[in-house]
């Protein structure tokens, strides 16, 4: 990602095409470890609000995050299609809660404000979006998503 | 060619090669007469030339070669092992150190050592100029036993031949006939010795004839048509053994020969180990250790599953795999495990230099260095270790003078002793120094306001003594005894309690001084207490904890708003679990409750909670980067059932 910030691009990406509530997301494939099927969450105490808590994923902790806090959605309730997408950034393992996982799908990804802007869409968290036929696929921007839940954990410190 | 990628391999081979020399180099100025001694140091020495040349590292390559030199003359008894060469040499070895490590940090070799190099060039010199006079006493050398066993086969009326036996030129598996020489001759009697020896020949290290010595009934014609019949393999000469002579060759080598074989003995133990380790990577040991944690959790699912089902079959398959895997887990953690020794062998070194540089006369006995710790204990426990031998060479150990006046030997004697008690470390550091005076630290402790001068009168000794290692305390100022002790005490308990061990000291006035390391065997697993605070469980490490008992509500009081707990003549603060954690619970009244009494330092305080699940050993694994460091939670835990629990930082409830 070595695009100007504002300025039209569009790239080429493979992406994990999830659903969060009634909306299309997508995470580049480099970022995402495996998907698994939802494990019995354990809270942490004093934890940030968004962490869920922490899995068990073959005898390493992993926190998960509650998705849809952060980005103002509704995670409807477990239906036997709920994921969690085990995804690595810079040192860091955390697990995203998905409604269902769709597939991996190749996307022209836009990485031009106006259009997240014109979309109307919260554009915190989302760092570009794709066409996939007439539906539109919101890329994580799981960067800032971690940055900003370190942020919250230096509050919570305090 | 790129040579970076063998930096890592460089600096642990020298890193080793330089202990190696220096633990050495300490011996060989106890037993300037030790052959074996020496020669493993000439070839640490050789091999660092050769890796530091291979590295284009030329002035560390100088400098071990003017060392080669020097050591050399030492071998050919040319020079004198006198206690300024091994200075010498020992600064050369910290120069080394400091070359390998300036040569990591910035990529190039630092200009030093030309003084030192000067140094050892003078010292040669003088070597060669005496050499040319003394005569090379070639003859070969027997020891003890050797010499034994050719005087009784002489009495029994063997023979004894000393065979030279020569491989045809381009022989391609040199060892291969080394070998078949040596079961040919096995057939005639035995061997008793063989120049070079014969792990040297087993790693063909000779050239293309070697030397036997053989007892035997059998005449020499036969023995060689023998020989010469395998092919390759010729006999250059057999020669029948006088004894008479070897002796006389041998006497000079002989006195020190209880010594030796005693430092031979250990030197090549050392030496098999390197042939038979291989480095590995900590991280993947982690990773193993996860994976295994994982199949015996896979395991426990699988005990569940055929449980319903009753196949015996199965059952029986599971339970050789349940076997299987707990002696799968041991073996790891035993993987991680690494003797003492590797701190231990830095201090004779440094109890030398600190004690040439006080003027006393300090014997270091070090016991138990094969004593095993985990990896991360390992790292951390060097530092407290030197901080506490430094203090019993500076403070607990007379001047030779006044040692002597008191009727206690000129030489004092510092202890270093390592064991296992269970899953414990025991660490000793103990000085046969002047001890600690008490009551000193008493007055000390009261006038400093450390302790209330009426309670200081009724602490015990042992209480007084644990003053020592609070924070800022110090008998520096006494009038004389023990200035100082107390210096640092502080850090090296907090670090011995960050590793979850316990630090404790004895000491008799005028006999001297003993403090007593308790650590665990290691950091990973800790003895732990489980908790259930409404449906959720908590770990709680046993090491905070002094005991449990049942709640009884009519022991509760208030105490400005805030509840407490009246156990015995003890009035603890509660603080509610559930509270505290923000368990999520229907809020049912349960029966009844518990109070883990937990302590930080001296503070206690009464933690309630719905259930006391039982005792058992966990595994800590950490929370990873993102929660990493919220208050009040230590890490978290893999229960038997896969299920994550937390482990409560006791610490922060205070």
């Amino acid at each position: 990602m070595n695009q100007e910030p504002g300025s039209y691009t569009s790239e080429r990406r493979q992406v994990v095409h999830f659903i969060i509530g009634s909306d299309n997301y997508g995470l580049e494939v480099e970022k995402v470890q495996e998907i698994i099927r939802p494990l019995p969450v354990t809270r942490v105490p004093f934890a940030p609000a968004f962490i869920e808590g922490v899995i068990n994923l073959r005898g390493c902790i992993i926190p998960v995050i509650k998705l849809d806090d952060l980005l103002g959605k509704q995670l409807s309730e477990n239906d036997g299609y709920t994921r969690v997408v085990i995804a690595h950034f810079q040192e860091i393992t955390v697990g995203l809660k998905v409604d269902s996982v769709k597939g991996v799908v190749y996307l022209d990804i836009d990485f031009a404000d106006p259009i997240l802007k014109q979309a109307q869409i919260k554009t915190r968290y989302i760092s570009g979006i794709g066409k996939l036929n007439d539906q539109l696929i919101l890329l994580l921007d799981l960067a800032s998503l971690l940055d900003d839940a370190k942020l919250n954990k230096q509050e919570e410190k305090c | 060619m790129d040579l970076s990628r063998y930096m890592d391999i460089f600096v642990a081979e020298s890193q080793e090669h330089l202990d190696n020399l220096n633990k050495n180099l300490l011996l060989l100025e106890k037993n300037p007469d030790n052959k074996s001694v020496l020669n493993e140091i000439f070839r640490s020495a050789h091999t660092l030339k050769g890796m530091a040349a291979t590295m284009g590292l030329e002035r560390m390559a100088e400098l071990t070669h003017e060392m080669e030199t020097v050591l050399t003359f030492l071998k050919e008894g040319k020079i004198v092992v006198k206690q300024d060469i091994i200075d010498l040499l020992l600064s050369c070895l910290d120069d080394l150190n400091a070359m390998i490590r300036s040569f990591v940090k910035e990529g190039k070799e630092p200009c030093i050592a030309q003084g030192l190099i000067d140094a050892l060039r003078n010292l040669s010199e003088c070597g060669s100029d005496q050499s040319q006079e003394q005569t090379k006493s070639s003859y070969f050398e027997f020891n003890e036993y050797e010499l034994s066993v050719l005087e009784a086969s002489k009495e029994s009326n063997y023979m004894s031949y000393h065979i030279k036996i020569e491989l045809a030129e381009g022989t391609v598996m040199k060892s291969a006939r080394a070998f078949m020489v040596f079961r040919c001759l096995e057939d005639f009697g035995q061997i008793i010795k063989c120049i070079p020896p014969v792990q040297d020949l087993e790693e063909e290290k000779f050239d293309n004839s070697f030397e036997i010595f053989l007892i035997t009934l059998e005449d020499a014609e036969k023995i060689t048509t023998a020989l010469n019949s395998i092919s390759e393999v010729k006999v250059a000469s057999i020669t029948e053994v006088n004894i008479e002579r070897s002796l006389s060759s041998i006497t000079p080598a002989v006195h020190s020969q209880k010594d030796d074989s005693e430092a031979e003995n250990f030197i090549i133990s050392s030496k098999a180990l390197h042939l038979k380790t291989v480095r590995v990577d900590i991280d993947r040991l982690d990773d193993m250790m996860n994976l295994v944690g994982e199949l015996v959790i896979n395991k426990t699912r699988l005990e569940q599953i055929a449980s319903g089902y009753r196949m015996s079959e199965m059952e029986e398959a599971i339970e050789q795999m349940g076997r299987l895997t707990t002696d799968l887990q041991s073996l790891v953690m035993k993987v991680r495990m690494v003797p003492i020794r590797q701190v231990f062998d830095r201090f004779p070194r440094m109890v030398r230099d600190i004690s040439h540089s006080l003027h006393k006369d300090v014997e270091l006995v070090i016991e138990g260095e094969q004593t095993e710790l985990d990896r991360t204990v390992i790292d951390e426990i060097g530092e407290p270790l030197v901080h506490l031998i430094r203090n019993a060479l500076d403070h607990g150990i007379e001047p030779p003078d006044v040692r002597a006046a008191v009727d206690k030997p000129r030489t004092a004697l510092l202890r270093l002793a390592a064991r296992q008690e269970g899953n414990n470390v025991i660490i000793e550091v103990e000085d046969d120094g002047e001890g600690i005076d008490i009551n000193d630290i008493r007055k000390q402790a009261i006038n400093k306001g450390f302790v209330d001068p009426r309670e200081g009168e009724l602490l015990d000794d042992k209480a007084v003594l644990n003053i020592i290692f609070e924070q800022g305390f110090s008998t520096n100022n006494t009038v004389n005894d023990i200035s100082g002790r107390g210096i640092g005490m502080d850090v090296v308990k907090a670090k011995i309690e960050s590793l979850n061990g316990t630090i404790d000291i004895e000491t008799e006035k005028g006999k001297g001084t003993k403090v007593i390391i308790n650590l665990p065997l290691t950091l990973a697993i800790i003895q732990a207490l489980l908790v259930k605070v409404g449906e959720e469980q908590y770990a709680i490490p046993l090491h905070s904890i002094d005991e449990t008992t049942f709640l009884i509500p009519e022991q509760i009081k208030m105490v400005q708003n805030y509840e407490v707990f009246l156990l015995r003549d003890m009035v603890l603060p509660l603080i509610r679990g559930s509270r505290l954690l923000e368990v999520p619970t229907a809020d049912q009244k349960n029966s009844e409750e518990f109070v883990v009494v937990v302590h930080k330092g001296k503070q206690r305080l009464g933690l309630v909670v719905d259930q006391l699940v039982g005792q058992q050993e966990i595994v800590i694994k950490p929370l990873g980067n993102l929660l990493a460091g919220i208050p009040g939670i230590a890490g978290a835990t893999i229960l038997g059932n896969g299920q994550v629990a937390t482990i409560l930082d006791v610490n922060s409830l205070f």
